[in-house]
Formats: structure tokens, sequence, C-alpha cells
């Protein structure tokens, strides 16, 4: 609840026990996934200036492995939305178990082992998602002014998503600090299974695209801090033979 | 720290069962709601409903897909938007068995400047 003040700001470059966040840790705790955009374009500099923030993100043995496609055009993103949802009730027909209670007994054990094997995308919060996406309840891509697809080139150092990943955490951060609300979407794999859009965007050996950013002007100040759940950290500080510290962080 | 055991690790939770799936709960109150919908429109998962024909106060609220299920993965976006801090996080998400969080606490705290 705490609102966006900028007052009392620490100076970068500097610690003291206790003292109040400076600019970026103020962008980190404050920033929220925007969802709800003005109809105001965005300048092409500012894009411009949020992926020079992805250029200058560390990767693995500074292999770069990224690829960044802007789609500013309302008429495309209006059919990526209209496609996704059509094509996310096709998978829904195959895995929502929930629909009537033959369904229930027949598919509900195929549905647990399939999340056996892809434990990522049947999580139970994403087959949610699909499933009120598929009801028409919830928009995919909520009608944004631009996104950034972020295209990974498998051929990279190491964990290439990784790297991806940080450079686009660092492009979440430089827009949201230049006043723009941003959001991650990772519905967009459901896009890529289809060859005409992955025809359309380019999208072939060596780049794989599982995630976009949108962004857009947000339509009311949705930033502040909230809480969230305590971490707990395990601290090893007590040589190799004693017990790990178990510590709450955020805690008391 | 919490730990899988075995049956936890091999089983699949029913994801529409309440005793299987926590899903996140919220508080609204109703003296310092001002029903300004800022909240419903920062949703994530479109959980949250406001009524917009009710006579009184129109108060959100969570929609449930199944009994004691609702579309809250307890994110924390409708506290932080409300200008007001009307809202409180009662219940935190936590799918059960082969999903249970492990290194996560139930309890709530807000950034803390150490």
């Amino acid at each position: 609840m705490p609102k966006r003040k900028n007052d009392n700001l620490s100076p970068l470059y500097f610690y003291e026990k206790g003292m109040d966040w400076n600019p970026v840790e103020k962008v980190i705790m404050e920033r929220r996934s925007i969802r709800s955009f003005k109809d105001k374009p965005i300048p092409d500099s500012l894009i411009r200036r949020v992926l020079e923030a992805g250029r200058f993100s560390p990767s693995a043995g500074n292999a770069q492995p990224w690829k960044f496609i802007v789609v500013t055009d309302p008429e495309i993103i209006a059919k990526m939305e209209k496609t996704t949802i059509k094509l996310t009730k096709l998978i829904m027909w195959f895995v929502d178990y929930e629909r009537n209670f033959i369904r229930k007994i027949f598919l509900k054990p195929l549905v647990k082992i399939i999340a056996r094997f892809r434990p990522n995308e049947l999580h139970p919060i994403p087959f949610n998602l699909m499933q009120r996406i598929a009801a028409e309840k919830v928009p995919v891509y909520h009608n944004p002014t631009a996104i950034i697809l972020l295209l990974v080139d498998k051929r990279g150092v190491g964990r290439p998503p990784l790297d991806m990943g940080i450079a686009g955490q660092n492009m979440v951060l430089a827009a949201h600090s230049l006043g723009l609300g941003t959001c991650w979407i990772g519905m967009i794999t459901v896009l890529m299974k289809l060859p005409q859009w992955r025809k359309f965007f380019n999208v072939k050996y060596p780049y794989s695209l599982d995630d976009c950013l949108i962004l857009g002007w947000p339509q009311a100040d949705f930033d502040g801090e909230t809480d969230r759940e305590v971490q707990v950290v395990d601290w090893y500080r007590q040589g190799s033979k004693g017990k790990p510290e178990v510590e709450q962080q955020g805690g008391d | 720290m919490k730990h899988l055991s075995f049956f936890e690790k091999l089983y699949i939770p029913d994801y529409f069962k309440s005793n299987q799936v926590q899903t996140g709960n919220l508080e609204f109150d109703p003296s310092l709601c001002t029903g300004c919908g800022i909240c419903v429109k920062i949703c994530p998962g479109r959980a949250l409903i406001i009524n917009k024909e009710a006579s009184e106060k129109k108060i959100p609220f969570l929609e449930e897909i199944s009994p004691g299920i609702t579309g809250c993965m307890s994110c924390g976006d409708c506290k932080a938007a409300c200008p007001k801090g009307a809202i409180t996080i009662k219940q935190g998400y936590n799918a059960k068995y082969f999903y249970k969080k492990t290194a996560q606490d139930s309890k709530f705290a807000f950034p803390k400047r150490y």
C-alpha cells in the first residue's frame, strides 16, 4: 500500500543499515505487472531505449543469445489475441476435466499423467488461466501498445533461456523506471505451436520463442509495495561439520 | 524447511478440490473500500469481480471457480494498487502434494529494509 513517493531516496553505491530504498531498489520493490493500458502511443525512441537495456545485459560467455522483435501494429496484436484464444480452446477441450462428470472420470487420470511429464505447463495456475482464457473471461495480451518478442538463440553458452530472462528483466525494470507498464506473457508459446505464426515472425532454427513482454502506459497508478510469503533461507556459516542455520528472510 | 514425502512427490493434486489446492483469499475492509475498481483492473487472473448494480456500496469480491477454489494466487497486486489499503491477504496460494511450496512460509511480510 505505501505509495510512490520520490523523496527520502538513498543515494546509489552506498549502504547503511536500515536505510531507505535507493532508486533501483524502489523500482524493484514497487514494480507491479500492469495489465490495463491507456490508448496512447509509445514513442519509438522510448522502445529503442528499453531495448538498449536488453542489449547491455550480462550473458554467459558474452554470447548474447537473443533476438528482439517489436510489434506495435494493433491489427497484428488483435489477430494474435484471437488465434491464441482459439487454440487455447482447442487445447482445453483435450485437458479440461472439470466440464462434466464423464470427463472427470476418464480425463482426470490422463491429465494427471500428462502433468507428471509436463509439470510446468500443467501447473494448477496456468491450467486455471487457460481454462479462463478458453471461457473468454481473461484476455491474453491485455491490449498492449507494443509487444517485444524475446527470441532465444539455442546455440548460446550454458543455458540461453536464463540469459534471455536476465535481458528481459533488465528491459522490464528499465521500462518501468521510465514510467511504462510492463508484463511478461508466457502464453505466446501457445501461439508458437502454429507453423503459420512461426513463419510470420520468422522463428526458425536457431531461434525459439517462449516469452514476450507487453508494454504500454498504465491506466492508473498501480505501483506500490505488497507483502509476500516469508522465505526460508539456509545459512552455512558454522564450518563444514556444522549444520546450516535456518533464517526467515523478511520475517521478524 | 518442509520436505516432500515419497507419496507427495508422486501425487498430482486435483486442481478443483479445496483440500488439495489452497488458493488465495482476500479480505476487503468495507469501511475503507470506496469501490473504485483499481484492484479489478490489475488482477492478473481477472479473479476479482465488482458488482456494479449493487444498490449499496460496491465492494469487489473473489469469484469462485469451484467450491473453495478461487482464481487468486495471492500475488498482492491488488493490495499494492489499492489507494486506501482496504485489502488484506487472508490466505496464500499453495497447491498441495507434488506442487507444495517448500521454501516459503505461510506468513506474509512487506519488503524489509535490512
